[in-house]
């Protein structure tokens, strides 16, 4: 055991008598939950990062239980780092899509729709934007909420767009897919007939979502959708 | 943040609602195949030039040594057929993807 560790010891021995010590003993290890908090930057603020190794740090003082054994740093490590995976957790569940951003994406979904059709083209993210009167951003945001995975419940609102496809992959279609793509063609086989045909459609016979969309009768909001789960499952699959 | 990063730029110059899903999938995809299932946290750079010929995307790991990501596999196929080139090569920084991706296409 190190010096340093059995000064850590003692400092908790005499903790119970001496309370001030808990400062003393959160500004040894404060380089502990500084490090361990830069270790998840990338996936929040550092700073927020920082105060929350820091408040799991002085918890961890406060339980720490000397005579089971396990040095302290060890503890206080687990202590933080669950800490910090709780926070960022928790931080992701309160960025789910707001209902007023849900809305737009409806009415961006909308508009590309009405502009595919009337334009025979994908429109661009200006023009949805005159459509609908609002900014060139808002149009982007919309865009991403309307294609975001967790966003299932767009799907009811369209409601029409759900149904199957009008007719289903023909065996050749499945099997060029299959031929290609080898290393994951169980994978494609094992997927529902419209999202093999999406996937066909997209990389062998090389059509935009649009036009995917045209021809399953669907949004192409919703072929967005899709595709990206898709992928994501297949990817899944692969990593197995 | 590379989705959207990715689709406001592919938008400014110009890029249509289809190209603009594209490239969200393009990044999406190169991202996944370049932190692999890495435990610990990297930093993956992102640069995005647009040019006569197209967007030029450069996503790379900072994780000098590391190979760069092999030429096959699903997140292969799914890059080849949303870009008009890719390449998977080791920079000084660590493994990085190139894309170009024409304007107005598939």
């Amino acid at each position: 055991m190190s010096a340093l560790e059995h000064e850590t010891i003692a400092l908790f021995e005499r903790l119970p008598r001496e309370p001030a010590l808990r400062e003393e003993l959160v500004r040894r290890h404060r380089g502990l939950a500084e490090a361990l908090a830069r270790r998840f930057r990338g996936r929040g603020e550092i700073e927020d990062l920082t105060q929350v190794a820091m408040l799991a740090l002085v918890k961890a003082v406060d339980r720490f239980d000397a005579e089971r054994g396990v040095p302290f740093p060890a503890f206080a490590s687990t202590t933080i780092v669950g800490e910090l995976k709780r926070h960022l957790r928790d931080t992701v569940w309160a960025v789910r899509v707001p209902r007023s951003l849900q809305e737009v994406g409806l009415e961006v979904g909308r508009a590309v729709e009405a502009l595919t059709q009337r334009l025979g083209r994908s429109p661009t993210a200006p023009e949805v934007a005159e459509e609908i009167g609002r900014t060139e951003d808002e149009v982007l945001e919309g865009l991403e909420v309307g294609s975001a995975l967790q966003a299932v419940s767009l799907d009811a609102p369209i409601g029409d767009d759900d149904g199957p496809s009008r007719e289903p992959a023909s065996e050749d279609e499945s099997l060029a897919l299959a031929e290609e793509w080898v290393d994951v063609a169980d994978a494609i086989r094992a997927l529902p007939e419209r999202e093999r045909r999406i996937l066909h459609l997209r990389f062998f016979r090389n059509m935009s979502q649009s036009a995917i969309a045209a021809e399953l009768e669907i949004s192409q909001m919703h072929v967005s959708r899709l595709l990206a789960r898709t992928l994501d499952q297949l990817r899944g699959e692969v990593d197995r | 943040m590379l989705r959207t990063v990715v689709a406001g730029v592919g938008s400014k110059v110009g890029g249509s609602v289809d190209d603009l899903a594209d490239l969200r999938l393009l990044v999406d995809e190169a991202a996944t195949l370049l932190l692999g299932p890495r435990g610990h946290p990297t930093t993956l750079a992102m640069s995005i030039e647009p040019s006569d010929a197209g967007l030029r995307i450069a996503l790379t790991l900072e994780a000098p040594g590391v190979a760069p990501p092999a030429a096959d596999g699903l997140s292969w196929h799914v890059l080849i057929g949303l870009a008009d080139e890719v390449e998977a090569l080791s920079s000084a920084d660590g493994p990085s993807i190139r894309i170009l991706r024409r304007q107005g296409e598939g």
